[in-house]
């Protein structure tokens, strides 16, 4: 199993570790609902090392643009420098080989892809990309995320440059906490305000270690994949391997805003056309499951109580217990006829059948 | 360091016998993997339990896990306070003690032969 080069400072902190997408990470250091509510609140401090990290690269920007323009779904020629955007990288067929955001850079593009995906994304991209390179530079740079309402607080004042008027999706780079070179961009995958920190992999535990610091003065907690997921669940944010796979319809789950048909040919885009226009026979929805127990993965949905069991009309991709909401709340397919918000359905969990509604996405929005 | 008069299954549940009754629990480990507990699903009184098989569920934000009973016999008493608001507490305050969640009256005299005294299951939990 791979580690990031933060593992032994997750070690130190007690953490409880399980694999996720090859790599051994942290699940949690306290608990997941401390570090949950720390976000909410004030902050925590994410090693998001293990995602994927890629260069790409032309003899001219233009070349890279146009090279990776053919293999996603957004527009990239629009991404001014200091941007970033989300994006799918389509497959031939009706599915996702990844979901990705990409950092447009003075001069190349930074690509971040889901760790689990970087083994098929890696092939795709050195075949699919022509007329530019792609560079795996995912061990030379490692990743902190810091997010929670108070983040600015911190990372204030560890920056060398100003970035407090930094908008959502904008980055720079500057010197953190003396390591020079850092890449300090507003993303994140929790649904609160936050930055995401590239930093050489051998500076990485200097960084962790002054934000922890830092951190202290506002309660800053050290937060695992336990929390990162029920706050991307809060916000709706979807998961590649749950709402986003090889056979899902980006479009059914919503993901829209991340495809774009006023740019050239890509990978993809002839069924993504077909099934814009078409629209599709299944859509992602939010579900607020009645009662005590938690809907989870592969769940089925049932238009009555007492369907049998092949009735199944719809799949739970992601569940969870909404810590800031207090509810039971899931992430599922259903047909569009009963997308509609407020639709009654009936999700098995364990041996039982329970109440559930579809309700709107995302669950949880901050305020701004 | 786990309570030396109890038994422990590798599935992480505890077991006291006082007479013809098993009291049983499940470990401090087991509460602290599982983590922030939501809900706890306890068979009724009077309900029949058969050793090594799932006698209820305890669910977690994370995850949902069955629990196994270490011992055959009727359900004489259940803990009802860890249904109520703030009770799965209990379970991570005082997981040998007022965490307990069943008593069976035992149907026959159970076989311990897989289980593990206190020395060896912290010894088990370590390697983990």
């Amino acid at each position: 199993m791979n580690t990031t080069p933060l593992f032994e400072k997750h070690k130190s902190l007690g953490a409880n570790l399980a694999e996720f997408g090859g790599f051994n990470m942290p699940l949690w250091y306290s608990s997941i609902g401390a570090e949950h509510t720390a976000v909410r609140a004030r902050a925590g401090i994410f090693d998001v090392s293990h995602m994927g990290r890629l260069i790409v690269s032309a003899d001219t920007i233009e070349k890279a643009t146009e090279a990776l323009n053919r293999v996603v779904t957004n527009d990239v020629s629009k991404i001014k420098p200091g941007k970033a955007r989300y994006s799918l990288i389509a497959n031939k067929t009706g599915g996702c080989v990844d979901d990705i955001i990409i950092y447009r850079r003075e001069n190349d593009y930074l690509v971040v892809c889901n760790a689990g995906n970087r083994p098929k994304v890696v092939p795709w991209m050195h075949e699919n990309l022509s007329g530019a390179t792609m560079t795996d530079i995912s061990e030379e740079i490692a990743m902190i995320a810091y997010q929670g309402r108070q983040s600015l607080l911190s990372v204030e004042k560890l920056a060398s440059a100003d970035v407090a008027p930094l908008g959502y999706y904008a980055f720079l780079t500057a010197e953190v906490a003396g390591v020079p070179d850092v890449m300090v961009a507003r993303t994140g995958y929790t649904g609160e305000d936050g930055f995401e920190l590239y930093a050489p992999a051998g500076k990485i535990c200097g960084l962790w270690d002054a934000l922890l610091e830092e951190g202290k003065s506002i309660d800053a907690v050290p937060c695992g994949l336990g929390a990162r997921d029920t706050l991307r669940l809060e916000a709706g944010m979807p998961l590649y391997g749950h709402e986003i796979e090889e056979n899902i319809s980006p479009l059914a789950a919503g993901l829209g805003f991340g495809i774009r048909f006023d740019k050239g040919d890509y990978i993809g885009r002839d069924w993504l056309e077909k099934e814009k226009n078409e629209g599709t026979k299944t859509k992602l929805v939010g579900i607020e499951a009645h009662g005590k127990r938690i809907p989870r993965t592969h769940g089925k949905l049932f238009v009555s109580e007492s369907d049998a069991e092949d009735a199944a009309v719809g799949e739970v991709t992601s569940g969870t217990a909404s810590i800031t909401l207090g509810k039971n709340i899931a992430m599922a397919y259903v047909p569009a006829e009963l997308s509609e918000v407020g639709t009654k359905l009936f999700v098995q969990i364990s041996k039982g059948r329970y109440p559930a509604t579809v309700v709107g996405l995302p669950f949880y929005k901050r305020e701004k | 360091m786990s309570p030396a008069e109890l038994k422990y299954a590798k599935s992480h549940e505890w077991v006291r016998i006082d007479g013809n009754v098993a009291t049983i629990g499940i470990t401090e480990y087991a509460v602290s993997k599982l983590t922030d507990l939501t809900y706890i699903e306890l068979p009724e009184e009077g309900d029949d339990v058969a050793q090594g098989e799932s006698f209820g569920e305890i669910e977690s934000v994370k995850a949902v896990a069955e629990l196994y009973s270490p011992v055959s016999g009727t359900v004489s008493e259940i803990n009802a306070s860890l249904q109520r608001s703030d009770g799965l507490n209990q379970l991570s305050s005082d997981p040998f003690g007022s965490g307990w969640i069943i008593k069976v009256k035992l149907s026959g005299t159970p076989d311990f032969s897989e289980f593990l005294g206190a020395a060896d299951y912290d010894k088990f939990i370590a390697d983990h």
